[in-house]
């Protein structure tokens, strides 16, 4: 149960720093932006911040909105750039006290306090104070509020009432008063013209984004740009739109704007959560791109072609081949432009995520892509042609589909497949693809003999491969810009016995986004080469016209030796485009 | 992934009234069964949420308490939206307070909008009559229960946030009428992209529960 009492049971010796800092990074402190604080006096909620500071964050360099237009060029993002203030504040190191989840609430409510002040006192937005929503020390009694606690990361969605919709752990009910002062916190910056953008506290990073009638907020305590996080929720909010459709979310919060879409929602949370995991588990969200399955010889051009024929026979809008949780073939109906990669994204999390259609083996599901069409629904049928590596073919139909046509185009396509052995292909890539996607090591033989195509350890050694410690080069991303694909490397045993994989996208988000940090929209990157030396490994980012290409080497990589093994890996990757990529 | 269950009903609830009347402190001793005499304005508004029984079901009441100083009267629209039931409150000792509510009944009713104006749920409660054993009272009962009878027979209830008197009946009220005027679970039935007639998004509306 919520209580407004955090600081009767929190006392903290900081109350007067936080007090200090909050004055000396917002200088103008008129008697205005006292009035806006949205709860009682500020020494009230310092009791939940204590030591802690800006040094830290101070120096990590914000991305601002700015690096996001450009990152995501394809977002359609708003490009302003917004100042962010830095207020010391983390949640009290000390006394782990049953008031977890009001301390988090007066946190966010000096979060508040200090964004009313930014927002009044400088022409720009965002302000940062308070809390977390990692704070240590959970209180047992309220399993949300410790699994809240107890992650370094959380998303929670609300109406534009303030009432709960989803949270990433935990009971979202239990949130309510949290939501309520987000939203609170969202008006007080609309009220003054202004958009709430993100807002740095201590090693926590509030990233907002508001997408009418829905609210969207992400915590991260990782250090993820915010213009990355910003993309992440779009990706959250698209894929609700993709099961309930903008004219229906529109509708329901038209009749009454203190509709609960949980009802809606009911049974979906496993697909926002399992895309929600994907955030830091793969970099598709951090390049903009869909993952490719990489495929030999002519198996693609098989694939395509057979696709193209279902397509048309059908009369279907799109057909896509996915496997391994990659795409292996994708094609539009004459006339229709390629599926996007943000709409192929939900639609790879949404087949992921829902055992339920493989089980059934043929499948018809409505869902709506956003970026193709928000306001309507597609039919999709789906055909698993091998459920262990979700090998499956879906066709998206509108109007009415005649699902006999269908089954009978799918099973025509598979026929013909197998006729060739492009079928057994498919499933081979797709079964290595899988041991790099659902994380390797769980078949020993898979980090040895038949590894991936692009595992490390079975690259030529011109391309820099090699056996673990023979090559400083741990992992890569490579992205083909123009197609929005992206194929990696798996994260080899040793990258996840040492619980690297988050740590690496995340560090990858971090050094793509600095590479792009200013640029405006549609542009490329500033820094076509970057190169990152950290304590468990060092990174490098090498972007061209066409093509970025990512790499983590080992900690005693110097930055000349990274450079000259990018330029061998990507030149070997060039040559291959057509087995890595769809290029139709 | 765990089987849906029915959600739990979550009831905004806004508690408006002039600044001093107890707002705050009908919330306090609601929530936290708390009171202190000691007045602190409340600065912008303040959320607290509490889960109850109302008969047979469980609900989650997110509790928007407001300022009451005209000052913060920017932000209504925000807080306004989507609310499921309305707290008026005065103080039984200062009349002025009383004549207020009117104002702030229509002003919410003009920032929130709700659909049907005239059966959303308010509840009037008259806060302090426990000061001076009731000798200071300006507004009796009778004159407050007429009120509440002209505006569609608003449930009005004397309380005392220092005495717990009332509070837990009136919040029970107040959940139970904002259940009442529930809106019915309408489904919503997505359109087909029409391949043939690119335009035109037909809605098909089907009202179910």
């Amino acid at each position: 149960m919520e209580s407004k009492t955090a600081s009767e049971s929190a006392p903290s010796p900081q109350a007067d720093q936080f007090s200090e800092c909050s004055s000396a990074e917002l200088p103008d402190v008129s008697e205005e932006l006292a009035e806006m604080r949205l709860v009682e006096g500020l020494e009230r909620q310092a009791s939940s911040s204590s030591a802690g500071g800006n040094g830290e964050t101070g120096g990590g360099g914000d991305i601002g909105g700015g690096g996001a237009s450009a990152l995501f060029a394809d977002e359609d993002e708003e490009a302003s750039v917004l100042a962010v203030a830095d207020v010391a504040a983390a949640p009290p190191a000390s006394p782990p006290s049953a008031a977890e989840p009001q301390q988090q609430l007066a946190a966010l409510r000096s979060a508040a306090a200090a964004a009313a002040a930014e927002v009044s006192s400088t022409a720009a937005a965002a302000a940062a104070a308070g809390g977390s929503s990692a704070a240590p020390g959970g209180e047992p009694a309220a399993p949300a509020e410790a699994a809240l606690a107890a992650h370094p990361r959380h998303v929670f969605v609300f109406s534009t009432a303030g009432k709960p919709i989803f949270c990433y752990r935990g009971d979202e009910s239990r949130l309510a008063g949290l939501m309520a002062t987000a939203k609170a916190i969202l008006s007080v910056a609309h009220s003054k013209g202004h958009t709430l953008k993100h807002v740095r506290s201590g090693p926590h990073r509030f990233v907002f984004l508001e997408r009418p009638p829905l609210c969207l907020v992400g915590v991260s305590a990782l250090a993820e740009p915010p213009a990355v996080m910003r993309m992440q929720l779009s990706l959250v909010h698209g894929q609700i739109v993709s099961l309930l459709t903008s004219t229906a979310l529109q509708a329901m919060f038209a009749r009454n704007p203190g509709y609960d879409a949980r009802r809606l929602l009911g049974g979906s949370e496993g697909t926002l959560r399992s895309l929600i995991h994907s955030f830091t588990a793969a970099p598709a969200a951090l390049l903009g791109a869909y993952p490719s399955l990489p495929l030999l010889g002519g198996v693609r051009q098989a694939l395509g072609a057979a696709l193209a024929a279902a397509v048309k026979a059908t009369g279907a809008v799109h057909g896509v081949v996915v496997a391994g949780g990659a795409v292996a073939a994708a094609c539009p109906c004459p006339g229709q432009a390629a599926l996007q990669q943000w709409d192929l994204l939900l639609l790879l999390n949404l087949l992921g995520a829902s055992p339920s259609l493989r089980h059934s083996c043929e499948a018809m599901t409505p869902i709506c892509l956003p970026r193709f069409n928000p306001a309507a629904n597609l039919h999709a049928y789906i055909r698993y042609v091998d459920a262990p590596t979700q090998t499956a073919i879906v066709l998206l139909c509108g109007g009415m589909p005649d699902p006999g046509a269908l089954a009978a185009a799918a099973a025509h396509w598979q026929q013909q497949l197998e006729a060739i052995g492009a079928l057994h292909a498919l499933v081979q890539c797709a079964a290595r693809e899988q041991q790099l996607a659902g994380g390797g090591g769980r078949d020993a033989s898979s980090s040895g003999g038949e590894g991936a195509l692009l595992a490390v350890d079975a690259l030529p050694a011109a391309a820099g491969g090699g056996r673990f410690g023979t090559t400083p080069l741990l992992h890569f991303i490579y992205k083909l810009s123009a197609r929005q694909q992206y194929v990696m490397s798996p994260f080899s045993a040793p990258l996840l016995e040492g619980g690297l994989q988050q740590s690496l996208i995340v560090a990858y988000s971090q050094l793509r986004a600095a590479q792009y940090e200013g640029s405006t929209l549609g542009g490329g990157a500033l820094q076509r080469l970057r190169y990152e030396a950290r304590p468990r490994f060092c990174l490098l980012g090498q972007v061209n016209q066409d093509t970025e290409l990512y790499l983590v080497c080992d900690p005693l990589t110097v930055a000349a030796e990274a450079a000259a093994l990018a330029a061998r890996l990507g030149m070997w990757l060039h040559a291959r485009h057509d087995q890595l990529f769809s290029l139709q | 992934m765990s089987a849906p269950s029915r959600k739990r009903t979550l009831l905004k609830v806004i508690i408006l009234g002039d600044s001093g009347v107890g707002k705050t402190s009908l919330m306090n001793q609601y929530v936290n069964k708390k009171f202190s005499s000691q007045y602190k304005a409340t600065i912008g508004a303040d959320f607290l949420t509490k889960e109850v029984q109302v008969d047979d079901r469980l609900v989650t009441m997110q509790i928007w308490d407001t300022a009451g100083q005209e000052r913060f009267q920017s932000l209504g629209v925000a807080f306004y939206r989507g609310a499921d039931c309305c707290v008026l409150v005065y103080d039984v000792n200062n009349s002025k307070t009383f004549d207020n509510l009117e104002n702030w009944r229509d002003e919410f009713l003009i920032q929130a909008s709700p659909s049907d104006p005239d059966s959303f749920p308010f509840v009037a409660l008259g806060n302090k009559v426990d000061v001076e054993g009731g000798r200071t009272r300006q507004v009796s009962d009778k004159k407050a229960r007429q009120w509440c009878a002209a505006k569609g027979g608003i449930p009005h209830f004397d309380t005392s946030a220092k005495e717990d008197l009332n509070v837990d009946e009136a919040f029970q009220t107040i959940a139970r009428n904002a259940l009442k005027n529930e809106a019915e679970e309408e489904l919503y039935i997505p359109e087909t992209v029409d391949m043939n007639a690119q335009a035109t998004p037909r809605r098909a509306q089907q009202g179910c529960c």
